[in-house]
């Protein structure tokens, strides 16, 4: 009986110690994200109160595939996530490898690749609106300089327009995935690369067979929340293009704030939340289950 | 004492834990009185009038800059009213504006009156049940006293806003280019005329070409009567009238036949659809089609000064002699927030607004007043400025912008309004990019719009 007590004792003081949190937690994410599964079931607008709610059933969930806008959305968003996060990881495991070793000023050269992470992405994106400019950018002045006559009209372009955005969220992104990865080349021991040299392996061979077996913990990790926050592309898409030309450039996370706050529908803004919720969900765990196959834990 | 400490920690954590309870609970109760104000509507009156000593807070949001004119107009109501102080928000007119004002109405934000500056937005917003019918105020007297019946937007019948503005279309024109070129300035001109005039204006200056026209008239709107998007009271869109092909093959052939206005790609990458002032004052167009809002720039020479002056002509008709809707309307839609707590107060103030409050005070904003009453000589002289002679034209200014013969459209088919906007925003993107022909472009759009009809009739 003592002891029992002792032990409700213990469980309150700590359940008290995490309870800001929890309650933090509770209020402001876990019901909220409760009541849009329940919103994402019935049609409303949010302004007429929610005595208004009016359940459809699996409309919302429905309609999404017969909707030009969502299909071109999650079209655009995994053209998006393929290439950014596929060359994003290729050319920052590169960059970091000739940074881990002796290069002059690497510090500054690190630094350098690490501002656009941590600036503003308004800031950054009104700067790439400026360099995309078809006819008067220093980025087309510069390809037609060297002899290009038509170069792409970028941001003006249903063709270009994407891509652009694609290149600039790489070279945002790049300064975060390189220190990622030369915390990871740090933690390769030395000796590996000495026994590769004793065995007579060249440059390559240490690469694939050392370096990206010894870092694939870090690429999995770099992998995974790349594509989580690729799902959730947004800023750049709202302040460069609002999805245009037509449709060129519409993705999930904006068409969402498009159709909750624009056209007010919360419920169908909230179901396509949910798909995208559970999209993401399955990507993870497949992923998660694929890491047996080529995560290598030491 | 050990004890002591761990029955200490615990009060402590408990009374944080009660105060947060205590201060959500707090605004709670707030809301709850707010809400049954509200549901007393009309009658709260009484119990405001036992609280006199506090006066009443009115929030107003417009897209015109408070200092253009809105800022004069709020402090002289402040003025004349201590008990109903208003305060003005400006949000900008565009797409990220208009969804940060609608956002803030979802929200629930005190915003007691607004402004929306398109059918479409209106529209939309009416629908969304976020603006109040005005017939229990006698809004219908006081448009018919104050501003007329002509062009009048009116939902399903009633009355939901006030048009503030009247906002004529024109050309506006850089006279010197046109003297340049040795170009009389037409008074009446048909749109063939308008484009081979382009073409000569167009030129290479500085190394940087200059444009005939920036843009080109909406042939459609003027031909066609109200609803002009709608066949059968809106079963059915009318994008497969003749006018239509006819108003996009003219802007597209003028873009890539005649090479003479301002590239379409341009304006998308300087995101230039709500704000185009920029590209008639760095010269890089010749002529616009325009209206009076955008003259507070030509008169803004501190940000944009230019040496040469502005002079207008009405907009070139498919044949002269003949009457022609303006593509213009009655604009700047004062609206009422259905959630306002004040709204006999918003009421008073909207009149005032849309009354002597725009004709003093919103002129310098470049717009022309809705009010029967404003004396056009003070406009002229209200919109055009201190320095009207050396900026402007000004008889041309009153001759085309202060026509009393003008006539607007004013539509009153509304289904499916927001949509459609959309769809003619996407594949007039499509057809100006040269990525469809003008062919398709009418199909697909006659298309989308029918079904998007289809789709509201649901």
């Amino acid at each position: 009986m003592i002891i029992q007590n002792k032990e409700l004792k213990k469980n309150i003081t700590g359940y008290l110690f995490i309870a800001p949190n929890l309650i933090g937690f509770m209020v402001l994410t876990f019901i909220p994200v409760l009541f849009s599964l329940v919103v994402s079931f019935t049609e409303w607008n949010l302004f007429t109160g929610t005595e208004n709610i009016r359940f459809v059933g699996l409309k919302n969930y429905l309609y999404m595939f017969s909707d030009v806008w969502f299909i071109d959305s999650l079209k655009n968003n995994l053209m998006y996530t393929v290439v950014t996060i596929s060359l994003a990881l290729s050319i920052s495991l590169f960059i970091a490898i000739i940074l881990n070793d002796k290069v002059y000023g690497r510090n500054i050269i690190r630094a350098m690749f690490f501002m656009p992470y941590i600036s503003n992405i308004v800031a950054i994106s009104a700067i790439w609106l400026a360099l995309y400019n078809p006819n008067y950018g220093p980025l087309n002045q510069f390809l037609m300089s060297i002899g290009i006559d038509n170069p792409p009209q970028w941001l003006a372009s249903s063709k270009w327009a994407l891509p652009a955005i694609m290149i600039m969220s790489i070279w945002g992104g790049l300064g975060y995935n390189v220190v990622v990865y030369l915390a990871g080349l740090k933690g390769i021991p030395k000796e590996l690369y000495e026994a590769a040299d004793i065995d007579g392996a060249n440059s390559w061979h240490k690469l694939r067979h050392v370096t990206i077996p010894m870092l694939s913990p870090t690429i999995f990790f770099l992998l995974i929340t790349g594509i989580i926050s690729s799902f959730q592309v947004f800023g750049q898409i709202n302040i460069m293009t609002q999805g245009g030309p037509a449709r060129a450039t519409t993705v999930i996370a904006y068409y969402i704030y498009l159709s909750g706050f624009r056209y007010y529908k919360m419920g169908y803004a909230a179901a396509m939340a949910w798909f995208l919720f559970i999209g993401i969900f399955i990507v993870t765990l497949i992923q998660w289950r694929g890491q047996k196959k080529w995560v290598n834990y030491i | 004492m050990k004890k002591i400490l761990k029955w200490l920690s615990l009060i402590l954590i408990l009374s944080v834990l009660l105060t947060a309870v205590f201060a959500c609970s707090k605004t709670d109760n707030n809301t709850d009185e707010q809400t049954s104000t509200q549901s007393e509507g009309g009658d709260s009156g009484n119990e405001q009038e036992s609280s006199k000593k506090e006066p009443i807070k009115l929030i107003v949001w417009g897209g015109v800059p408070a200092e253009n004119g809105p800022q004069e107009l709020v402090d002289a109501w402040n003025k004349a009213h201590p008990d109903i102080q208003v305060e003005y928000v400006r949000f900008v007119n565009d797409d990220t504006g208009n969804t940060k004002l609608d956002t803030a109405l979802l929200a629930g934000e005190q915003i007691d009156a607004y402004f929306s500056y398109s059918v479409p937005n209106m529209t939309k917003r009416i629908e969304g049940g976020m603006a109040e019918d005005l017939s229990s105020y006698g809004v219908d007297d006081f448009v018919k006293d104050n501003i007329g019946e002509e062009g009048v937007f009116k939902y399903k019948g009633k009355l939901f806003s006030i048009p503030t503005t009247k906002e004529p279309a024109y050309m506006m024109i850089n006279k010197s280019a046109f003297e340049e070129a040795g170009i009389e300035v037409p008074t009446e001109w048909t749109i063939d005329e308008f484009r081979e005039i382009a073409k000569k204006l167009t030129k290479n200056v500085n190394g940087k070409i200059r444009y005939g026209a920036y843009n080109a008239p909406d042939v459609a709107r003027m031909v066609l009567e109200d609803n002009y998007w709608y066949k059968n009271e809106g079963s059915e869109s009318n994008f497969d009238d003749p006018s239509f092909k006819l108003s996009v093959q003219l802007y597209y052939d003028m873009m890539y036949t005649d090479n003479s206005t301002f590239p379409y790609s341009e304006v998308l990458a300087r995101k230039l659809q709500a704000y185009p002032q920029d590209v008639f004052l760095n010269q890089e167009v010749a002529m616009m089609v325009s209206s009076p809002w955008m003259l507070r720039y030509v008169n803004n020479t501190a940000e944009y000064p230019h040496e040469w002056i502005t002079t207008f002509a009405p907009l070139p008709v498919p044949e002269k002699g003949k009457d022609y809707y303006n593509t213009g309307s009655l604009n700047n839609w004062i609206m009422m927030n259905s959630k306002s707590q004040y709204k006999q107060e918003t009421w008073e103030f909207m009149k005032y607004w849309a009354t002597e409050g725009a004709a003093t005070y919103l002129l310098k904003a470049g717009k022309i007043p809705a009010w029967k009453n404003a004396d056009p000589e003070v406009v002229a002289k209200g919109i055009l400025g201190d320095n009207a002679e050396k900026l402007f034209d000004v008889d041309a200014f009153k001759r085309v912008a202060l026509d009393p013969n003008i006539k607007y459209v004013v539509d009153t088919v509304t289904v499916a309004a927001p949509e459609i906007q959309q769809i003619l925003k996407e594949e007039l993107d499509k057809l100006y990019l040269k990525e469809q022909t003008v062919d398709q472009y009418i199909e697909n759009v006659k298309k989308r719009a029918d079904e998007a009809i289809k789709n509201a009739a649901q």
